[in-house]
């Protein structure tokens, strides 16, 4: 296990960031949501 | 000058040079991949915002690149000149992959010349994007490949070392040593999570400024999902390193967890103090240090008993391991609660006091890049090429050192104030608004090509 981890783990973890960074990116709709309002 | 004067100026110049590089090279490694991505996202959603956002990150880019350049050729000179007898030795087995990292930056920098002066000139814009990859490959195979050689250092293979000579020398198996996989993947995505912060850090510091315009917002959301995925990222690769280091390198994980005997259930020692070899003050999770280093909370953990006293890593680098892992902590926290924030709606993410921690958080990832490379470079001491030459044996003798010293740092200095004063007047001069404005009257008058991005 530790083999894994150590050899093949880091670049599956590393090409994986990437992957899920292009695919969350576009997912923006939340940018420009205004925060609630403050209860009166 | 003697010759340990020389050793002693050989090292203040060799971490001098790596410290000020290594600032330039992770922005000049990470960076062109937030570009594209912000490239292509404003393909996708046909946004010109973010296309914006791309255009005013290469042009900073830029400036970075020159920066590293001519430190990254300060750092190749210095290897032979102030380390002539570790060249001599190890560059019959490690030469390969730092003339590949020259390629990677040849392949980069060919690309970038060509990206930076072809906007607008293509219809189709993804054509444009397509040649970015050359540029976002050869930034981080430039990282792959130096890394590599470090990682060699740390753990030497692929010759047989006869009589003080090296024979049967295999470069590949050089390159792939055991410590490879988890340096390079770690100072990967370490430089996209410092560019994303550092990028998020501008973004946030316009809007503390006054200027409410969404092309920052947009750049504060991007960057902060960006450093936050990356950030989770070197997390995960730095418990794998823990792995790797109880396996190659044990005196290494023991001197940054004050680990003096070895034993079972070993828990991990956060701050403190040491006091003679009593560690006061200290946080201490339990079984933490055997789950690190074996995945396992009863495995047994090697200690510094184990390793002859001259063969102990100077033990102030706990506090570079803790300071390291300390901020990039807080940045999955900041960046995590951000992003939870936006989505839940909740206000204080849009507070001043949050908007400072996020334009903290650019100068403190660095500092947690700075922890981390003295970490792995203190911890590996006193060798330079692990169980084989230690870092006197290696220098120079030359009576000189301390002269090309105050040299260097005059030109570091010189180039580091240079670099934030361009990088100011051309932000400066040139506001988003203005751009933006600009780009809308080009785009209504028809004379700017690619006006739809999909």
């Amino acid at each position: 296990m530790d083999e894994f981890l150590m050899f093949y783990a880091p670049f599956i973890v590393l090409i994986g960031a990437i992957f899920l960074a292009f695919i969350v990116a576009p997912m923006d709709g939340a940018a420009t949501r205004p925060p609630k309002e403050k209860k009166k | 000058m003697g010759n340990e004067e020389s050793v002693f100026f050989s090292r203040v110049l060799t971490e001098l040079t790596l410290s000020f590089h290594i600032i330039y090279a992770t922005i000049g490694v990470g960076v062109p991949l937030m570009i594209m991505i912000a490239q292509w996202v404003g393909i996708k959603k046909n946004d010109e915002h973010y296309i914006l956002l791309a255009r005013r990150w290469a042009r900073g880019f830029v400036i970075t690149v020159a920066v590293g350049v001519v430190t990254g050729t300060a750092i190749g000179m210095q290897l032979s000149l102030l380390w002539p007898n570790f060249m001599e030795l190890a560059g019959q087995v490690i030469a390969l992959p730092l003339f590949m990292e020259t390629f990677a930056f040849f392949f980069e920098a060919i690309f970038l010349g060509i990206y930076l002066y072809t906007w607008d000139r293509f219809d189709n814009q993804k054509k444009h994007l397509l040649l970015l990859v050359p540029v976002a490959l050869g930034a981080s195979f430039s990282a792959v490949f130096i890394t590599i050689v470090n990682a060699f250092m740390n753990a030497p293979q692929g010759f047989d070392l006869v009589d003080g000579e090296l024979v049967n020398i295999q470069p590949l198996v050089a390159m792939f040593n055991p410590a490879m996989p988890t340096k390079v993947a770690h100072v990967v995505i370490t430089a996209y999570m410092t560019s994303a912060f550092i990028l998020a850090a501008i973004a946030a510091f316009r809007l503390l400024k006054g200027s409410d315009h969404v092309y920052h917002k947009k750049a504060l959301f991007l960057t902060m999902k960006l450093g936050l995925i990356f950030s989770i990222g070197a997390a995960i690769i730095g418990d794998f390193s823990g792995k790797y280091l109880a396996e190659y390198q044990p005196e290494k994980l023991a001197a940054a967890e004050w680990h003096f005997e070895t034993e079972g259930e070993a828990p991990l020692m956060l701050y403190g103090v040491l006091d003679g070899q009593e560690v006061k003050y200290a946080i201490t999770i339990p079984y933490a240090l055997s789950i690190l280093a074996h995945s396992d909370p009863t495995a047994e953990v090697i200690g510094l008993n184990e390793f002859p006293e001259d063969e102990i890593p100077p033990l102030y680098i706990h506090y570079l391991f803790d300071t390291m892992v300390t901020i990039g902590m807080l940045m999955i926290m900041v960046s995590g609660l951000y992003w939870l924030g936006k989505h839940m709606r909740w206000r204080f993410i849009h507070s001043r006091w949050y908007r400072w921690l996020i334009v903290a958080g650019g100068p403190l990832t660095v500092i947690a890049i700075e922890a981390g490379w003295w970490y792995a470079e203190v911890g590996r001491q006193p060798w330079i090429l692990r169980d084989i030459m230690k870092v006197p044996e290696a220098a120079t003798t030359s009576g000189h050192v301390d002269t090309m010293l105050y040299l260097f740092a005059t030109l570091y200095l010189i180039l580091g104030v240079g670099s934030v004063v361009v990088l100011r007047r051309m932000f400066r001069k040139n506001p988003v608004e203005r751009e933006i404005a600009d780009r809308e009257a080009e785009v209504r008058e028809g004379t700017r090509k690619g006006g739809d991005h999909r």
